[in-house]
């Protein structure tokens, strides 16, 4: 019972920080809430299950479809609709949540409000990990997030790319006075972000189902994972959300399952304040 | 020609004008001091040249060069690098990250090259380059600025009151990477209200009085003149 719920913990807590990590790259460079990130969630999801099942695409070719268009779509967030709120922060979560609802219904149009699955080939398949039994499907959403994170911490540290996105998230103004074209670090940031919620999409699908509002209410959780992490910081992102996954699914199991999601807002409400820069906070805003 | 050209230049905030017909020119490879009174104008004056404020009228050229629309990046390609008010570190990252990004517009292979011949030019910056740049003292952060501006490897390094809020050793530090900085022949327009400091590095100056040039010639005649008594006495009226 403990052991289950300790493993669910941890599938749950990489889905969270997967859509954590990249909520909180965007709110890094541009200060915006990214809601809509759901909705790329949804999209991406819709477009891997067309991919293989309508189109025939090879499974994981139909991710690798989805996860780009996902990266697209975000950046068409940014460059038509976030931009021209950037001066007016106020005006900030009212596009981001307006955004959310168009890309939603967008599905809901192009693909009706039906459940539909998206089946791996190790769809079924369940793993021995010393002595608990654990679907492959969740193993493929750690490790998916586990490579995403090392991968986006290698980029965010070691390259010129993450380090020019650092700069922005710290201080945007002395960035561009160094000749970094601000502009290009939110399509970058928004890329990355879109793709991470392509990845989330395809690690969770699989387990839940592929519908218009899919998303919706793990989006919630991916807010309280930047708020355990501090903004901008990728590794506290990680900890949080399997922190959170764990949290919440121990209560699922030792409080009550309906509570679930009322006690991931507890532990926010906690850590807003005694800690109200984040668990892992350092002083400096900052990004990686 | 002038490698740094500018003529009647003015900029305004709304209705506040900060700077009137600004008029100054700066040579290959020479030293030039703005002096002027707190709110004269004078970061105006640099970030306009960087492109950083819309400029309202006037002409600046570079070597010749129309650069009064152009974006920061193409300044920054064409030589021009600023060290800002207030040193605007990144102070989450490594001194080696902040360098690095001095060097942002160029490939990474002469980015480390650059910054091999700062880490020579400058040992203490090597010694320190996994520090955050948060953690150091005002001074130690102008000698990171300054190193980072110099990563774009510039012609024409703007300057923007190096010495503000520092210690007088601290200053004295700052004075001696200045003067290092100069016998490589790079060009600087420094702006300072530091007086000795102008008249040290710099061989020729203006004096901006409420974003006007109200007068110009050697840095050393200024520092005594009346008019640069008039722009501090003017700038408290
Ligand atoms: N972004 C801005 N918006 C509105 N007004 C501004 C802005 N920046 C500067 N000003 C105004 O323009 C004038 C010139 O300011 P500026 O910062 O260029 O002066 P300065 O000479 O650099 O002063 P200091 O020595 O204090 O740094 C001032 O009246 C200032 O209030
Ligand atoms: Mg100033």
């Amino acid at each position: 019972m403990l052991q289950q719920a300790l493993v669910n913990g941890v599938v749950l807590g990489a889905l969270f920080a997967l859509l954590g990590v990249g909520l909180t790259l965007v709110y890094g460079v541009m200060d915006v809430p990214n809601f809509a990130q759901a909705g790329v969630v949804t999209l991406g999801a819709y477009i891997m299950v067309t991919l293989h099942q309508a189109a025939h695409w090879p499974f994981f070719l139909a991710v690798a479809g989805g996860v780009v268009a996902a990266g697209l779509i975000s950046v068409a967030t940014e460059r038509f609709a976030y931009r021209f709120v950037r001066t007016r922060p106020l005006a900030a979560p009212a596009v981001a949540l307006g955004l959310l609802l168009i890309l939603d219904n967008s599905a809901l149009e192009l693909w009706g409000g039906d459940h539909v699955s998206l089946t791996p080939p190790y769809g079924a398949g369940l793993i021995q990990l010393g002595g608990m039994t654990v679907p492959a499907v969740g193993v493929a959403l750690v490790l998916t997030a586990a490579v995403s994170m090392l991968l986006l911490w290698l980029l965010l540290t070691r390259t010129g790319i993450g380090r020019a996105i650092r700069a922005v998230s710290q201080n945007p103004e002395a960035a561009a006075t160094l000749g970094i074209e601000l502009e290009r670090q939110y399509v970058t940031a928004f890329f990355i972000s879109g793709v991470l919620a392509g990845l989330a999409a395809f690690a969770y699908a699989p387990t839940y189902a592929v519908f218009p509002y899919m998303a919706d209410g793990v989006i919630f959780d991916g807010f309280v994972v930047v708020i355990l992490g501090g903004l901008g910081n990728v590794w506290g992102a990680a900890l949080g959300g399997i922190l959170l996954g764990l949290v919440e699914s121990l209560s699922a199991v030792y409080v009550s399952a309906a509570y679930q999601t009322a006690i991931g807002f507890v532990v926010l409400l906690l850590v807003i304040v005694l800690r109200p820069a984040g668990l892992f906070a350092t002083t400096a805003r900052r990004v990686a | 020609m002038a490698l740094l050209d500018i003529a009647g230049v003015s900029v305004r905030f709304g209705n506040v004008p900060a700077l009137r017909g600004v008029s100054l020119s700066v040579d290959a490879g020479e030293a030039v001091a703005v002096l002027g009174a707190n709110g004269a104008g004078k970061t105006t004056l640099l970030r306009a040249i960087m492109g950083r404020v819309p400029v309202e009228a006037g002409t600046l050229t570079l070597d010749g060069e129309a650069i009064g629309d152009m974006r920061t990046s193409g300044l920054v390609d064409r030589g021009l690098s600023l060290c800002p008010e207030g040193r605007q570190l990144f102070p989450a990252m490594s001194v080696e990250d902040n360098l690095l990004l001095g060097a942002n517009r160029a490939v990474i292979r002469v980015a480390r090259a650059r910054l091999a011949t700062i880490y020579e030019r400058f040992p203490w910056l090597r010694e320190r380059r996994s520090v955050l740049a948060g953690a150091f003292s005002g001074g130690e952060q102008q000698i990171v600025a300054i190193g980072r501006a110099l990563m774009a490897a510039p012609r024409l390094l703007l300057l923007d009151e190096p010495s503000s809020g520092l210690s007088p050793v601290a200053i004295a530090r700052v004075r001696e990477v200045l003067g290092q900085v100069r016998e490589t022949g790079t060009a600087i327009l420094l702006v300072e209200q530091n007086v000795q400091l102008a008249a040290a590095m710099t061989g020729r100056g203006y004096v901006l009085n409420r974003g006007v040039i109200a007068a110009s010639g050697e840095t050393a005649a200024l520092v005594d003149s009346e008019a640069l008594a008039d722009a501090y006495l003017g700038g408290a009226a």
